[in-house]
């Protein structure tokens, strides 16, 4: 694991994908620690290369919203219970 | 010779002591009853665990056996024996409860340390709320078998998951972890415990995880229930 400063807009998914797009490989998860720095499981080699990605990152931290499918989903239906429901 | 057998040799023997009774005064150097008086007699002991105590120098007396089963003999000066019987004195209560004041924010897929701010109660400095507040240090002298238990409380939000890991010294894999997905109108509680084993000095923390694609709230202790906490069992 490897420190670095914590960005301000930190999305750990994007951030992962920016890194693989840099050629870093990474494991595990993005972690903050209890003093809000990041850590990165890459290896050494490839720090430098981190290093520009996570200065440069910009993640999106507002939530998109559901789509009509996922919020359907998470209470048990999909669209075709709700065409029935609606004589659709 | 000795004295008695002197004595037993030269005067006519009582008709009902036989010399060889009067033998069995051999080695005597002092008054016999003298040291008879000396000992503590049998007849002391009226009861099955009763106990010869002393209550002064040179002086026995008797403690009772204790009349409730699983009493302990602890001292008691103010006693007359020094000692009494007592219920077993309750192992002292060693644990830490924290809880937190507001929501911190998680950013989408980053295991995020969790910070405490407030402590139910920290009987030995396990924790300070202002240093570190994400750990729970075990004290020296508290090496021992540990309850560790804690909340991650999440808000709503339909989609991705919940999760929570546990770490010890900061390193992986977790000593415990799990999570959920969430569904529409419910919240979701990370509820767990596990019991390990903890040396002085070691520090655990509870980290938070969530897939809802932005920033998204672990929730204070008042709004959902986030805490976290360890019991020494022994």
């Amino acid at each position: 694991m490897i420190k670095f400063t914590k960005p301000n807009n930190l999305n750990g998914a994007e951030l992962i994908e920016e890194l693989q797009a840099n050629g870093v490989a990474t494991t595990g998860v993005p972690v903050v620690d209890g003093n809000n720095d990041l850590w990165l499981d890459i290896a050494k080699k490839d720090q430098t290369k981190a290093q520009v990605v996570v200065d440069a990152h910009n993640g999106t931290t507002v939530a998109p919203e559901p789509t009509i499918e996922q919020k359907l989903a998470s209470v048990g239906l999909n669209l075709e219970d709700l065409k029935t429901a609606l004589g659709l | 010779m000795t004295k008695a057998r002197d004595i037993a040799s030269a005067a006519p023997a009582p008709s009902t002591v036989s010399a060889t009774e009067l033998g069995y005064l051999d080695g005597v150097t002092s008054a016999l009853q003298t040291q008879l008086d000396g000992k503590v007699a049998a007849s002391i002991i009226a009861a099955k665990g009763d106990l010869i105590v002393g209550t002064a120098n040179d002086t026995p007396g008797i403690l009772t056996v204790a009349s409730t089963a699983g009493y302990t003999l602890v001292a008691d000066s103010a006693e007359t024996t020094g000692l009494k019987w007592a219920a077993p004195a309750a192992a002292p209560f060693v644990g830490v409860l924290l809880t937190k004041s507001a929501n911190q924010s998680i950013s989408n897929s980053t295991a995020t340390a969790i910070s405490f701010n407030g402590e139910t109660y920290d009987t030995n400095a396990f924790h300070d709320n202002s240093s570190n507040n994400t750990r729970i240090t075990i004290p020296s002298g508290q090496d021992g078998y540990y309850l560790v238990f804690g909340n991650c409380g999440w808000g709503l939000n339909a989609t991705g998951r919940r999760e929570f890991s546990l770490r010890k010294n900061g390193s992986t894999p977790a000593l415990a972890d799990g999570g959920t997905g969430p569904t529409s109108g419910a919240y979701v509680s990370n509820i767990f415990s596990i019991v390990v084993n903890l040396a002085a000095a070691d520090y655990i923390e509870l980290f938070g995880f969530q897939t809802t694609g932005g920033a998204f709230d672990v929730e204070s202790t008042t709004s959902l229930g986030t805490t976290f906490g360890v019991v020494k069992l022994g």
